[in-house]
């Protein structure tokens, strides 16, 4: 049997009437995360030597259209043309045919292309079981890691640098007037049109070039970028390893990005940055944004030794085609010893552009471990109050200032029973969705949370707290705002109006 | 063939032992190396991941490659960890051009040492007499044994005899069957490796046994319902659940007043028929109390994808798959619960059988919850309906209270109550966390329910509960009520 050639497909859309019509049989068949997610057992495409592709085999055995689909899609598994025509609706052979989503030989149909839902978008990309060097990836985690931290507020123009299959411009382009996108690969071009075209998505523009080329002279209000920002010895994928050595892709994105955002603008991505031997980990990371003419808030979600990262990534991206990994991983191991590596770290980073970047311009912060659904509000919501507290640099103006919970906030009361009743051992502040901050409070700041209504200054709060607890106000004041102070950072705490003139 | 057992000759023995001690091969730092639950194919990433992890070549890499990953060493690497004269001594592997090749898996597991056949991952082809290591069937067995004293117990099919030696724990004696005569070579040794005496019994299901009364009866059987007989750690070989069902009418006999049968099955779903009701239907007439505890039900597809991925090797797969569902549909098997069984002999009238479902399995250390049952029961039983009212109750020391709600209002508004004992968790409304807040281990239920606000109401909220409480360990009865 001979398989097509790895890079003979690329799927295209010829025209919107074909698109809605593709997109038409895709929806009716239910191929969609609802339907999907729980036939794959892993997500993912899975690898033909594992169980999961046996399972997902055996589960699609019975024919129907969506066992079709998945087959073809999913499995990339050759199915004989009747078959195909039998459980597809009228035409729907010649509508993957002509937008050159299957190949045929001796009679079977062959998938050319992996198909995927991610957040309600339908994504094509290379099938993965072929891993060639210039292949177009399926929407990586870390993909998905950017569009989950990206800010979602309403922008005029976003740009997404090395797009790939287009995921992140699409996910923009739902807050965005207009996105641009560019990549090195025209393969992966190809392939981001397809998926705008079959996803109905207008407003975005793709450009052919490296990094910012194709956009020179153009500014944005917002970038996002999931960049190959692997630390590796060699450079073998381009997903992967970007071509500089190190971290020194990443590195350079940071300090050329800047340059095509707009006053006030921000750029996002995920990156890794070596800390040598005799480093400190945040001096490492502030260094490669010194002088960038922005505020730059980066949030550590990992750090590892530079035995588990090789592990990781070998595991992940050289496992194909019995290679010999024990081997591969002595070598990686010895690149970062040779390099004097002492450990990598993972960063959320958010670059803020201002003309007059204040004193405190970096901020490193622990990326919670929890994440559930979008945090982009959240992040925007520390940005935010960096702001907000620098406005009211002593106590006595952020007195006059009024806050209230986020609206996420949920607070966590554990009692034991103490042979006569309920006995309160810990109270927690959470937040619902996003990030899974938590922190331990007191009674004391608990009734303080409580009293924040967003309407009542500070001040009238400590007034009341000190009543309430027959004490001076005067003694109050710095502890509670210091706890105000950190409680808005961490964002459970939202600035409100202020009232400048409300207490004298 | 397989690799004759190993031969526990004393002074080998105790060294080796001693070896395994002192290379500190432990579980804890073995799942440091092998980090999965499963495990990993050779050549697949997680296998050349833990040969990277064991590359040091210090004594326990040596070990760790030799006696789980399955990679023969050589005399001089060995030497370092242990003489090599000992593993062949002990027929635990031969030399071949100053190579020593390994025949058994070791491993630690919760004290204790046992050697066992490799896994399906290491040998292509499975030998029906094949002696496993503990399963995830047998860790959950042994989560849900009841620690009482016995005078006697029984493990019947003991395969390398990990729970006869856990069992060895509580018990007087012991005695290990199987009609595997090789397991019973492996649990002899393992016994002696050890130093926990077991009996070992050779013979199918109870017939050497009948003289004998066992105060406690465990059963990890071979359960799976399968279409053949090729592997007799698997496949119990008769039709359908019939081996299940033969081992509780069979074990009746031998069980001493008062003594349990616990033991991992699993029943069928037969087309047309309520499978709960067939499941009950095995317990007629016995003179026993019996609860299942149900972890979960499969359609017969997804019970083939998990069965024959767990117990044996991958290429095989798709020709046994179709063989394994072509059974289930002449048979008519719609689907196949597994679950856990307690029985409990008590000779005289009104014998009891419920199933309590279980879901997301077995927690730890479930053995108390099944005592709870059977006291709660007999508490009923002996006092009536309203019993739980005319005690006094405490609540579990270790049981928290769990208040989730938003700031609001100058205060805490509380949306959401949850008591919660370990994983276990039960919704609660304000009225029971008062309650609850009232019980002081000394008064009567009824008489708390008197000074409530609304205590009738409370009342005939709280009936369907209490029991549920009690028996899920939620809530204490004094130790002289039990």
């Amino acid at each position: 049997m001979s398989s097509p050639a790895w890079n003979s497909l690329v799927p295209a859309l010829p025209d919107a009437a074909s698109a809605e019509r593709l997109r038409h049989l895709l929806a009716s068949a239910g191929y969609d995360e609802a339907h999907l997610y729980p036939l794959l057992v892993d997500p993912g495409i899975p690898n033909p030597d594992t169980p999961s592709y046996r399972h997902v085999f055996h589960r699609t055995a019975t024919p129907s259209a969506l066992n079709t689909l998945v087959r073809l899609f999913v499995l990339g598994r050759p199915m004989p043309q009747e078959e195909v025509e039998r459980s597809l609706p009228f035409g729907s052979l010649d509508l993957l045919r002509g937008a050159k989503l299957v190949t045929e030989s001796e009679g079977k149909i062959h998938g050319g292309v992996s198909i995927l839902p991610y957040d309600g978008l339908l994504i094509a990309f290379d099938s993965p079981h072929q891993h060639h060097e210039g292949m177009v990836m399926s929407v990586s985690g870390s993909s998905l890691a950017v569009a989950r931290s990206a800010v979602r507020q309403p922008r005029k123009k976003v740009l997404d640098v090395g797009t790939g299959n287009g995921y992140l411009a699409l996910m923009a382009a739902r807050w965005s007037e207009q996105v641009v996108a560019t990549d090195v690969s025209r393969r992966a071009l190809d392939f981001a049109i397809f998926n705008s075209r079959l996803n109905g998505v207008e407003n975005v523009e793709f450009r052919a070039g490296d990094r910012f080329a194709p956009v020179e002279g153009d500014c944005f209000d917002q970038i996002l970028c999931n960049p190959p920002f692997a630390v590796t010895p060699g450079n073998r994928f381009l997903y992967r390893d970007g071509g500089a050595p190190l971290d020194g892709f990443c590195r350079e994105l940071a300090c050329t990005a800047p340059r095509y955002l707009e006053e006030g603008g921000i750029f996002q991505m995920v990156c890794d940055w070596v800390v040598r031997e005799d480093e400190d980990a945040e001096n490492a990371f502030q260094a490669w944004f010194q002088g960038s003419g922005c505020e730059v808030f980066a949030w550590r979600d990992d750090s590892r030794d530079p035995v588990s990262y090789a592990e990781a990534w070998v595991s992940e991206t050289e496992g194909l085609g019995g290679a010999d990994l024990e081997a591969t991983l002595e070598q990686w191991v010895a690149f970062y010893q040779q390099e004097r590596i002492r450990e990598i770290d993972t960063a959320y980073v958010l670059m803020r552009r201002r003309r007059m970047p204040p004193p405190d311009w970096f901020h490193l912060d622990a990326m919670p471990l929890r994440k559930s659904g979008e945090f982009g509000t959240q992040l925007w919501r520390q940005v935010t109050a960096r702001e907000f507290l620098r406005a009211f640099p002593s106590n006595d103006s952020l007195l006059q200032a009024a806050v209230r919970p986020a609206p996420e906030l949920v607070l966590k009361q554990e009692c034991d029973w103490n042979g006569g009743g309920w006995r309160v051992v810990s109270t927690h502040l959470q937040l619902s969705t996003g990030l899974g901050f938590d922190a331990e409070i007191d009674q004391r700041v608990m009734g303080l949370i409580a009293r924040c209504d967003g309407a009542h200054p500070l001040v009238d709060i400590v007034l009341e707290m000190a009543k309430a607890l027959r004490t001076s106000s005067d003694s109050l004041i710095e502890p509670t705002m210091r706890v105000v102070r950190k409680l808005v950072e961490e964002g459970f705490l939202v600035p409100e109006i202020v009232r400048r003139n409300a207490v004298n | 063939m397989p690799y004759p057992p190993p031969v526990a000759r004393t002074g080998a023995l105790e060294r080796f032992r001693a070896a395994l001690l002192q290379t500190g091969y432990t579980e804890t730092r073995v799942s440091r190396v092998l980090d999965m639950t499963t495990f990993p194919t050779p050549g697949s990433a997680p296998y050349s991941r833990a040969l990277f992890r064991t590359r040091a070549g210090e004594p326990f890499d040596i070990m760790l490659r030799l006696f789980l990953l399955g990679v023969p060493q050589t005399e001089e690497a060995l030497r370092g960890a242990m003489d090599p004269a000992l593993l062949f001594d002990l027929g635990l592997a031969h030399a071949d051009a100053g190579q020593v090749v390994p025949h058994f898996t070791v491993l630690e597991m919760d004290g204790l040492y046992l050697v066992c056949d490799p896994p399906a991952q290491l040998q292509p082809v499975m030998f029906s007499d094949t002696v496993n290591g503990p399963t995830d069937p047998t860790a959950a067995l042994e989560r849900f044994l009841v620690h009482r004293r016995s005078r006697l117990t029984l493990d019947l099919g003991t395969g390398c005899g990990y729970l006869a030696l856990k069992a060895a724990g509580w018990s007087d004696a012991v005695v290990a069957a199987d009609i595997n005569a090789r397991a019973l070579d492996f649990t002899v040794f393992n016994s002696a490796l050890n130093g926990v005496p077991v009996e070992g019994c050779v013979g199918d299901l109870f017939v050497p046994l009948q003289d004998r009364r066992f105060d406690l009866i465990l059963s990890n059987p071979p359960f799976l319902i399968t279409p053949g007989r090729t592997l007799v750690y698997r496949d119990g070989g008769m039709a359908g659940d019939g081996f299940a069902r033969r081992v509780v009418r069979e074990a009746v006999p031998l069980m001493a007043e008062g003594g349990l049968l616990q033991m991992v099955f699993e029943w069928i779903h037969p087309k047309g028929e309520d499978a709960k009701t067939r499941l009950a239907s095995w317990f007629d007439g016995l003179p026993c109390d019996a609860i299942v505890f149900h972890t979960g039900t499969l359609d017969p597809v997804q019970y083939a994808e998990e069965r024959i991925a767990a117990t044996q090797a991958a290429e095989h797969f798709d020709a046994t798959f179709q063989q394994w569902l072509e059974f289930y549909r002449e048979q008519q098997i719609e689907a196949i619960s597994t679950g856990y069984l307690a029985m409990r002999r008590r000779s005289g009238e009104s014998n009891w059988f419920r199933i309590d479902d279980l879901d997301g399995g077995l927690p730890e250390n479930f053995g108390p919850a099944v005592e709870r049952r059977f006291a709660v029961a007999d508490l009923l039983r002996e006092r009536g309906d309203d019993a739980l009212l005319s005690i006094p109750l405490r609540v579990a020391p270790q049981a928290r209270l769990l208040r989730v709600g938003a700031a609001g209002a100058g205060g805490f508004r509380v949306d959401r109550r949850e008591l919660s004992l370990g994983c276990r968790g039960v919704g609660l409304n304000g009225s029971l966390e008062q309650f609850l807040a009232m019980l002081d281990g000394r008064t009567l239920v009824a008489r708390i329910l008197e000074q409530m606000e609304n205590g009738d109401a409370a009342a005939r909220q709280l009936r369907p509960f209490l029991r549920d409480m009690v028996e899920q360990g939620f809530l204490l009865m004094d130790p002289q009520v039990n």
